[in-house]
């Protein structure tokens, strides 16, 4: 399921939340959502599932316009702070099988098996992870086109965030699908994504693949005489100093001809995210 | 529609605690029929247990929008599903509500015979069986979706200024045309129309039309909602 979103606005009194935000979530991509607290993630993509009926600009799903108010057939969301009734996972997991044709009752067992959830159990007495297993279960079995997580593994410990991973990309394998992810933990979900946006004060700051990123950035680090030269007409976005050496982050195109002096390496998403989302900082 | 009724019926799977509610009112108002049975207590009233029953249409218009609402779209079900199906509870309950309380009376009507005490019925407070036992069905399963479609409108709305606004128009109405009389008039002639009218059809015709507003009204305020 293609997924645009064009020209989104949205204000929280005062508080611009998104402004004129376009993008477009490809059939069949995995993406992550990046940004920090308050740039708008959840506020979009609540806004993609429906969640949110007020609000300026069009979502499209496979040229198909949203009707504002209504929630799209083929979109799950799941978010941490899900309500659910005080009934036994497997209760509510026989609920939502009834709404889905497609559900695939095999990945269910697999993933109860895997997140060693007890499904006896009613939802009051279990963890706030547990809670939130229960949701990613529903999401990854009922055969949505396009699911949306807003922080999924928030609540999780490593292990079960690994657990995780392995599931939805097993589950990505069943069906592929459109999957957008918000996270905070960058580098865990640069492993899952094709593609990383990353949203700044209700603006997308950046759309790229991960491809893309890895190959346009970098850190530089020499002389900070033959730094100066390198990185001339370069975007940079940080750059410290070290006695006579300086480090700099590049996010652009890589050049050929560097000087011997300087090294250049490849950074982490997370490390492009900070001096990207980070970068009035430094100015 | 097949959506709309496994949400039906989800919504009566769900709902065991006006269930359960309702019949403990049920219980306590049987037990207090046989005791009024076996006493013949001259001044005494009693009050038809198929009556008691309508306070299950009560509560699932109040804990399906209050309760079920935000849980059931957790659970991946749409906003349209949910009013539809939650439309179809409705009209499911009412039939079975009119079929109850007929059954009822004619039970009731039998055991009570000539006894000398009071027994209250609003199947004869509101003359329903005018129009025969269709007409009596008809009457009743148009008021309960008048009033589950009210009580859930309400409901659904009352985290938005429009549903207050609708809470403190419907609160304006009673609490102002009752001291006024010529308002009080007014507000008896509109009661009339849409539970005392001795015709049928216009009875239904008007129960109709303000239903289908209110459920506009509610389907409105659901996809207004924000979640």
């Amino acid at each position: 399921m293609t997924i645009e979103c064009k020209e989104i606005s949205k204000n929280y009194g005062n508080t611009k939340a998104l402004n004129k935000v376009s993008i477009t979530f490809e059939d069949r991509k995995i993406y992550g959502l990046l940004g920090r607290n308050g740039a708008g993630k959840t506020t979009l993509l609540k806004i993609i599932s429906g969640m949110i009926p007020q609000y300026k600009g069009k979502v499209v799903f496979n040229s198909l316009e949203l009707v504002r108010g209504a929630m799209p057939g083929d979109v799950f969301f799941v978010e941490d702070k899900i309500r659910h009734f005080n009934k036994p996972a497997s209760e509510l997991f026989e609920i939502a099988e009834r709404f889905y044709p497609e559900w695939d009752c095999e990945f269910t067992e697999t993933a109860i098996k895997a997140f060693d959830l007890d499904v006896t159990r009613p939802v009051r007495k279990l963890s706030l992870g547990m809670k939130t297993m229960i949701s990613t279960i529903i999401a990854l079995s009922c055969g949505s086109d396009a699911i949306i997580f807003d922080e999924p593994v928030l609540t999780y410990d490593p292990l079960v965030r690994e657990r995780f991973y392995e599931l939805l990309l097993y589950a990505y394998d069943k069906k592929p699908r459109t999957i957008i992810i918000s996270t905070h933990l960058v580098d865990e979900v640069s492993k899952l994504c094709e593609r990383i946006v990353i949203l700044e004060k209700g603006r997308i700051r950046m759309d790229l693949s991960l491809e893309e990123i890895n190959t346009k950035a970098y850190t530089m680090l020499g002389p900070a005489g033959d730094i100066e030269e390198a990185i001339t007409g370069l975007n940079v976005i940080n750059s410290e100093v070290h006695g006579n050496y300086k480090l700099a982050t590049i996010f652009d195109k890589k050049q050929k001809d560097i000087s011997p002096n300087i090294s250049v390496e490849q950074i982490s998403l997370q490390k492009l995210f900070i001096h990207l989302v980070g970068a009035d900082k430094h100015e | 529609m097949n959506k709309s009724l496994t949400m039906a019926k989800t919504n009566f799977k769900l709902a065991k605690t006006p269930l359960v509610l309702t019949l403990l009112f049920v219980g306590a108002n049987l037990i207090n029929q046989i005791i009024m049975l076996n006493i013949d207590g001259v001044d005494s009233g009693m009050v038809s247990t198929g009556n008691i029953f309508i306070l299950y249409a009560i509560l699932i218009a109040l804990f399906i929008p209050l309760s079920y609402f935000r849980r059931l779209i957790s659970l991946g079900i749409k906003k349209k599903i949910f009013f539809r199906g939650t439309t179809l509870t409705y009209i499911i309950t009412a039939v079975i509500l009119a079929i109850i309380n007929i059954i009822i009376y004619y039970i009731e009507t039998a055991i009570v015979g000539d006894r000398p005490f009071l027994y209250m019925n609003i199947l004869n407070v509101f003359n329903w069986f005018q129009h025969g036992v269709i007409g009596c069905f008809l009457y009743q399963f148009t008021f309960y979706i008048l009033l589950m479609n009210f009580i859930n409108l309400l409901a659904i709305s009352n985290d938005g200024l429009g549903g207050w606004i609708i809470s403190a128009v419907a609160v304006t109405i009673i609490s102002v045309s009752t001291p006024i009389k010529p308002l009080r008039n007014a507000f008896a002639a509109f009661l009339q129309a849409l539970l005392f009218n001795p015709n049928l059809f216009l009875q239904i015709l008007y129960t109709i039309i303000l239903t289908t507003i209110m459920a506009y009204a509610t389907r409105y305020f659901i996809r207004r909602k924000s979640l």
